[in-house]
């Protein structure tokens, strides 16, 4: 700490050494000084009332989302999180909310199957001069931010926003283990007195100051991952699953009703789309939403048929649907004809490596709702005739 | 081994050319002001008037053109001279860095700041004079080249040739390892030969005026210990005294 503040410069001295471009050398000992602090939680209802706040905002509509929140926060509480369920069901707008709940940024990566602990870590990057350089991965770099603002609160006492997390998108996409293997032991646990014994070894850096980094205890890694997809994905071990705590987000349970044929997942969709469509492109469409309801008989059906074999449509699928709709009815095209190309292009092609009893169950789903074009579009993907 | 033991015969004849009456040539540079503009705070007006078109506030503006032309911060004869390439980024940055001001706690940055934007448009006097810069401080640290006059303008004056090739200053660091000597060695020596050329070489070191050069070699001094030895700089800020608010 004290070699640090050695090397923070101000006035004409901070002119001086900006005039020659100069960067205070890496020294992470700082870091030493800033695991502490744990999370600082107003209470259970202040901060899950800002994560409803955030999902509002971003019209993302939860199935138990009390219930869902509530599990969240605590497990945030504890240490790490993984966020997992099908595609589209609001994870990573989810993850968005609870850490904007608990007042901390977040660094947002996607795990590839490119991952190895050069991405997590780090390691030397060539440069432009033709050497070597230190380039930090994803975990490190995140957790160095985590501890500059934890390092602002403590000397300020002004900044209301407390730490700094990672979202690590589509995490079991990459090979988790091999790349995120070397913290382990680090991950076991969010408590200071471990933290500060498993400082993590940066020995890519030239300044030997700077191969140790000590992570905050309230650095968090939030985890998001698609269970449907098990031909494509990694599987993650004993080991690390017990570094996380694994919440399912599931598709919303409530459909719509005779006395209330849009439920409120399809009005905050539509608003959604609405507003992109505004925001993005200026364009506003009439608010006649009759074929809301149809669509919203559409899914239903397919996340609850009667027969049991569902598919979780997820509400960020349905939100892709309803702006591409919007954008046909903008440019004035036949309305349900317009829904019935956006299931085909948006939904339809998601439905690879469904079965035949599944297949046969949506095509009868969209005969009965006379999506010709989304029954061909599926017939065609699964090799029907 | 003390410079007149090192110097050998040449050195004579080489005081015979380069001191001329009471004229002494001024030799290698290692800082880029005219005898008539001793530092940077004076170009921060004139450098915004020439952007603008603007007359130069000062009494002689043929001259102060002539200062900037020789530091290629302008081209052409007042009053149509206009900006260099070096002389807008040098502008353009001591804005951003905000030091276009003629406060002398800013100066080593400004001069710092110049250099650093001829070396990046690859002007090539200012990268001899760093060059030279930085052989001086592989012979000894930085603090003693700017700890006095003499010591600051001596190897300018000794890395010259006369018409034969003889150099002194590259005799002393082949000889004598670099040791050039202090001004009492050289006073003492001028003073036990009754050496008159010898006498004057002496005393133009001695007189110069050191405001200038001490910062711009500073500022190039700071250039390369951020590349160099980057842990060392603040220190060294500090050592000489450049503020903090």
């Amino acid at each position: 700490m004290t070699e640090q503040l050695e090397m923070r410069l101000s006035g004409a001295a901070a002119r001086t050494a900006a005039a020659v471009d100069w960067a205070p050398p890496p020294d992470h000992g700082w870091t030493r000084d800033v695991v502490g602090p744990a999370l600082r939680f107003p209470d259970l209802d202040t901060v899950t009332a800002r994560v409803h706040e955030e999902l509002a905002r971003g019209h993302v509509v939860l199935p138990d989302a009390d219930n869902l929140v509530r599990r969240c926060v605590h497990a945030l509480l504890v240490g790490h999180l993984v966020l997992q369920g099908p595609p589209g069901t609001g994870k990573t707008t989810f993850a968005r909310a609870l850490a904007a709940g608990f007042r901390a940024e977040l660094s947002e990566s996607t795990a590839t199957s490119d991952w190895t602990p050069f991405h997590v870590v780090g390691g030397l990057r060539p440069d432009s001069g033709g050497g070597f350089s230190a380039s930090h991965g994803h975990v490190v770099a995140a957790a160095l931010r985590c501890a500059e603002l934890v390092q602002a609160e403590q000397e300020h006492a002004d900044g209301e926003t407390q730490a700094n997390w990672l979202l690590v998108d589509e995490f079991n996409r990459a090979d988790i283990d091999k790349a995120i293997g070397s913290l382990f032991t680090v991950l076991a646990s969010c408590d200071a007195d471990h933290l500060r014994k498993t400082p993590v070894e940066l020995w890519f850096e030239a300044e030997p100051a700077a191969r140790k980094l000590w992570i905050p205890a309230r650095f968090r890694i939030i985890a998001s991952m698609n269970d449907l997809d098990t031909y494509f994905v990694n599987r993650i071990s004993q080991g690390l699953t017990r570094r996380f705590q694994f919440v399912t987000v599931g598709v919303p349970e409530e459909t719509g009703t005779a006395e209330q044929p849009v439920t409120e997942e399809f009005r905050q969709a539509y608003a959604n789309a609405q507003e992109w469509l505004a925001r993005t492109y200026a364009l506003e469409v009439p608010g006649d939403t009759e074929w809301l309801a149809r669509l919203q008989s559409v899914v239903d059906r397919l996340r609850h048929p009667e027969n049991g074999v569902s598919w979780p449509v997820g509400t960020a699928q349905v939100v892709d649907v309803l702006r591409v709709v919007l954008l046909r009815m903008a440019s004035g095209a036949q309305l349900w004809a317009g829904v019935d190309e956006a299931i085909a292009d948006r939904m339809v092609p998601q439905m690879a490596g469904i079965d035949d009893e599944q297949a046969s169950t949506f095509l009868e789903v969209f005969a009965a709702h006379r999506l010709a074009t989304a029954a061909r579009e599926l017939r065609h993907l699964i090799g029907a005739p | 081994m003390e410079p007149r033991n090192a110097l050998r015969d040449g050195f004579a004849n080489w005081l015979e050319h380069i001191v001329q009456g009471s004229r002494v040539r001024a030799g290698r540079r290692l800082e880029p002001f005219g005898t008539s503009l001793r530092n940077s705070a004076r170009l921060v007006p004139w450098l915004g008037q020439t952007e603008r078109g603007e007359a130069l506030t000062v009494t002689d503006r043929v001259q102060a053109v002539a200062d900037m032309r020789a530091m290629h911060l302008v081209f052409g004869e007042y009053p149509s001279h206009r900006l260099t390439a070096l002389g807008s980024a040098t502008l353009a940055r001591w804005r951003e860095l905000g030091v276009d001001n003629e406060s002398r706690d800013d100066e080593i940055a400004r001069c710092a700041a110049l250099f650093g934007q001829a070396a990046r448009l690859g002007v090539g006097e200012y990268l001899d004079m760093y060059g030279f810069w930085c052989e001086l401080t592989a012979i000894r640290p930085a603090e003693h080249w700017l700890a006095d006059v003499f010591s600051l303008y001596l190897p300018s004056y000794l890395d010259q040739s006369d018409p034969s090739g003889y150099n002194p200053f590259r005799v002393l660091i082949a000889v004598a390892g670099g040791e050039l000597g202090g001004e009492q060695d050289w006073y003492h020596w001028a003073g036990t030969e009754h050496d008159k050329l010898l006498a004057t070489f002496v005393n133009r070191i001695a007189k110069a005026r050191p405001g200038g050069r001490r910062a711009f070699c500073q500022g190039m001094e700071a250039y390369r210990i951020a590349r160099t030895e980057p842990r060392a700089l603040p220190g060294k800020l500090a050592e000489w005294g450049i503020p903090h608010d």
